[in-house]
């Protein structure tokens, strides 16, 4: 039964048609004849949630199937929220509007640290049991994937099974189980053990955890037989077949991401040490040109929309990017729809490709070269010299650009107060490159924007092992380099390290951080990721009433042979890769990209993508 | 070049879409049905789509107006249903018309018509002494609430045609709109819930009042003078609007 949903109820909240679904290409299907219905959560407002691609492909491959019914859940704004807990409205699904808790399967997308605490007041709102342990036959079974699923420890009391990796085809394999446990009439547990089984599937309450005295991990022990002691991530080999919609839901409200989004290809060359998606997505896989021209003609056809754009990893690398925004541009402009692209690496193909598609505004121009010196950018393995940077500049000042965006991060290891001066040096030089600049072709306004991120240490990097510098520290490092910047041409923009801080915790977290977070919940924590909702404060008065000291956890450099809570997680890159570009890493020494020479890192176990071309 | 003038409904599923919004779901709707829309010259062209006059958000309509400029000829009717074809369900073109008029419709709409439901715990004799009352008055004054700040206005000269009765189910008066109908049906269980009210207390208002850029009424700003200045206690439950003049 659809819950209550009354007039009075939206009327009183912003944005109603969050919630009222109804939208064009949104999938209705007759709940009495799907033998497994699906609600798909993101743990985030509409807006942020319908603009992620995963969730599209997501949605509209399982709806292909006549026996399943998926449907959309994103997290009530605070202002829904408390108006359903008034008046007893549990978390319901934007197709049907039933319940949640009524569903066979609730799936949370992890994309960022930051959104843990809305899962669990989603869970809440929905009236199911928060730990997997509490939860009944006929409740629905929880699971979640994406990103974040690579360390799914601080969240292993909360979910019933993980995703590892991509979920294509995986989830169909799940879901034939279950329908197979369904007719056989067998426990949760049950199938629990079954898809325990299935390459990428890992069941967190099939293992049990053990702790070193000195606080640090132990190991991980299946507690059965048939149990895999290593849960392998699924990839899809050939990208070139796998599914991808034609058509996709048209939100009414604006969302983020307002628009047609096509993938190129998953993976990333590049291996900057850093990036956790560089390593994670590993082998390289493309689509063709000719078929995403077909999909984009498809998309653009069944949705209407006005604008397509390019998502990639490092959209540069796609090896026929010449050909594709040549005829895509070539194919929209006839449709009148707008190609927006992401930053690109820059040449004169592409300030002349930014100069068709940007008709007559000229706006800013991304470049990140994340650290300050030759030296440090070496040893992030950031593939960018001084050089490249500024002649990239030198070519747009000359095609009339006046913004620029630097990024960096602080915080990063071996840096020191010259990198950190090396970033307002970098931002002068831009500058002094626009003065060089003929006065007749520059732009006559200059805008040079300096952005500086923390650095979050992340799993299956070779920087897992390092250190987050303290808050304090990462505070002293921003207003040192607020303090080296003079010109009047540059702003300077910082984060605050706080989130960042969290982000590194849970991270790198192990099961015992899952306290935390139920703790933060329980205190009001939610929304974190939207600075207005942020109490760093509660997070602290959590971590101090648990007894656990989040420094341990950000702060602190491991070992080399140190036994972390996600070694049992295997992505394919190899453990003693990582560990020999951290090494590398401290020496300065940088490592070729995939398409110039093969490193070994290990993802060639996939049997595709790039490892093989 | 020619253009065309569409009577739509905006249907209950589709009410809380914000007129911006609803600008988009025709310009994409019209996009998929491939029409042969005229787009605006210059840098950034648009096409050239104009509509009557903003609903607020929660009120249905089975009379907006809106007027598209199209390339060339096009037969009204299979424009319509072409349209049609591409609308998610709540949207509905109900009639198309080739009109010549130099200026666009958003100035030429007058007034519109609303049905307002509501509850009241009074009879229907005092609520019409009431009504009575303040159209006795000589000015109606109400404070407005904008994104500018409060003001006071006269809604009086605004108010052109101020009917009420008590709402019927099987009335062939002013109470019989079919979609209020179908709202009570569906909805008022679950709205008089937390209320003190009963079914019996619904009453429908229907109104004529001023509209456009010149001069605008919100409905609710009537129940409201209503409410405030003759201490009538009442509960806006819906509002509806059932046409859009151009006199």
């Amino acid at each position: 039964m659809a819950v209550n949903l009354s007039d009075a109820i939206l009327e009183s909240v912003e944005k109603p048609s969050r919630y009222t679904g109804n939208e064009w290409n949104s999938i209705e299907k007759n709940p009495d004849n799907i033998d497994i219905r699906f609600a798909f959560c993101f743990p985030d407002t509409y807006e942020v949630g319908m603009s992620h691609l995963g969730m599209r492909i997501l949605y509209h491959l399982l709806n292909e199937r006549p026996d399943i019914y998926c449907e959309r859940v994103f997290a009530p704004w605070v202002d829904m929220e408390q108006k359903m807990r008034e008046n007893n409205i549990p978390l319901f699904t934007l197709e049907t509007k039933d319940p949640v808790k009524d569903f066979d399967f609730v799936g949370f997308t992890l994309q960022y640290e930051m959104s843990y605490t809305n899962i669990l007041n989603m869970l809440d709102l929905a009236g199911i049991p928060l730990l997997s342990s509490d939860r009944q036959e006929g409740q629905p079974i929880v699971c979640a994937g994406g990103p974040c699923a690579v360390n799914p420890e601080p969240l292993a009391d909360f979910i019933d099974f993980f995703v590892i990796g991509e979920g294509e085809e995986v989830t169909f394999e799940v879901l034939d189980v279950y329908k197979k446990c369904k007719r056989e009439h067998a426990a949760r547990h049950e199938f629990l053990k079954r898809i325990a089984g299935l390459e990428g599937i890992y069941v967190p309450s099939l293992y049990t955890a053990e702790y070193n005295e000195d606080g640090t991990f132990k190991k991980l022990t299946p507690k059965a037989g048939g149990v895999p002691g290593k849960i392998r991530k699924r990839i899809i080999k050939d990208l070139e077949k796998v599914y991808y919609p034609e058509k996709i839901v048209v939100p009414y409200t604006g969302i983020v991401h307002d628009r047609i989004t096509l993938e190129l290809f998953r993976g990333c060359i590049r291996g900057c040490r850093f990036c956790q998606a560089g390593f994670i997505y590993r082998p390289v896989r493309e689509k063709s040109a000719q078929k995403l021209l077909d999909i984009s003609k498809k998309l653009e056809e069944s949705t209407g929309y006005e604008e397509i754009s390019l998502a990639s990893l490092s959209t540069s690398d796609y090896t026929e990017f010449k050909k594709l925004s040549e005829e895509l541009l070539n194919e929209m402009e006839s449709r009148k729809v707008d190609l927006s692209l992401p930053s690109l690496r820059v040449d004169s193909f592409s300030l002349d490709l930014m100069e068709k598609t940007q008709k007559v505004r000229k706006s800013g121009l991304t470049f990140a070269p994340e650290a300050g010196t030759q030296r440090l950018r070496d040893v992030i393995n950031k593939g960018v010299t001084e050089e490249d940077l500024l002649n990239s500049v030198r070519l747009a000042f000359a095609g009339g650009w006046g913004s620029v965006k630097l990024y960096f991060m602080i915080g990063l290891p071996s840096e020191n107060e010259e990198d950190i001066e090396g970033i307002a040096k970098l931002g002068e030089m831009v500058v002094q490159e626009y003065s060089k600049t003929p006065k007749d072709v520059r732009n006559k306004k200059l805008n040079v924007t300096i952005s500086t991120s923390s650095f979050v240490p992340k799993p299956f990097t070779p920087f897992q092992w390092e250190p987050q510098d303290s808050i304090d520290e990462l505070r002293r490092k921003q207003r040192y380099l607020n303090n080296r910047i003079k010109s009047r041409y540059i702003t300077y923009n910082w984060h605050d390290p706080e989130l960042s801080f969290l982000e590194a915790v849970f991270a790198r977290g192990d099961r015992r951080t899952g306290q935390v977070l139920l703790k933060a919940w329980e205190k009001g924590c939610k929304f974190d990721s939207w600075s207005e909702r942020f109490s760093f404060d509660k997070w602290m008065e959590a971590f101090s009433e648990c007894g656990i000291d989040p420094a341990f956890y950000a702060n602190r450099k491991r070992s080399d042979d140190e036994v972390f809570p996600w070694d049992h997680i295997d992505l394919g890159v190899a453990r003693r890769f990582l560990l020999n570009e951290n090494k590398k890493a401290w020496k300065g020494q940088t490592t070729p990209n995939c398409r110039v020479n093969c490193s070994g890192c290990g993802a060639a176990v996939f049997n595709g993508g790039i490892c093989f071309e | 070049m020619s253009k065309l003038q569409i009577k739509f409904i905006r249907g209950e599923e589709v009410k809380y879409v914000s007129h911006l919004d609803i600008m988009k779901v025709f310009e994409r709707a019209a996009r998929r049905a491939r029409l042969p829309l005229a787009y605006s010259r210059g840098y950034n062209p648009r096409p050239q789509i104009v509509f009557g006059l903003p609903l607020s958000v929660g009120v249905t309509s089975e009379a907006e107006l809106a007027e598209f400029e199209i390339e060339g000829e096009m037969n009204p009717d299979l424009f319509c249903k072409l349209l049609n074809n591409q609308l998610p369900g709540g949207f509905r073109i109900v009639e198309a018309v080739e009109i010549e008029s130099k200026d666009n419709i958003m100035s030429r709409i007058k007034t519109a018509s609303y049905v307002v439901l509501f509850l009241c715990r009074e009879e229907l004799e005092e609520v019409k002494n009431k009504v009575r009352s303040m159209m006795g008055r000589p000015e109606i004054i109400v404070e407005k609430f904008s994104k500018k700040g409060t003001k006071e206005v006269d809604i009086k000269p605004l108010i052109h045609k101020l009917e009420i009765a008590k709402y019927q189910s099987n009335a062939k008066d002013c109470s019989s709109n079919s979609w209020i109908r179908e709202y009570v049906e569906k909805n008022i269980e679950g709205f008089i819930n937390n209320t003190d009210f009963r079914k019996d207390d619904l009453y429908l208002m229907n109104m004529l009042v001023s509209a456009g850029n010149v001069s605008n009424l919100n409905p609710s700003l009537v129940i409201k003078a209503l409410s405030e200045l003759e201490g009538l206690p009442v509960l806006q439950v819906k509002i509806h609007r059932t046409g859009l003049y151009t006199t």
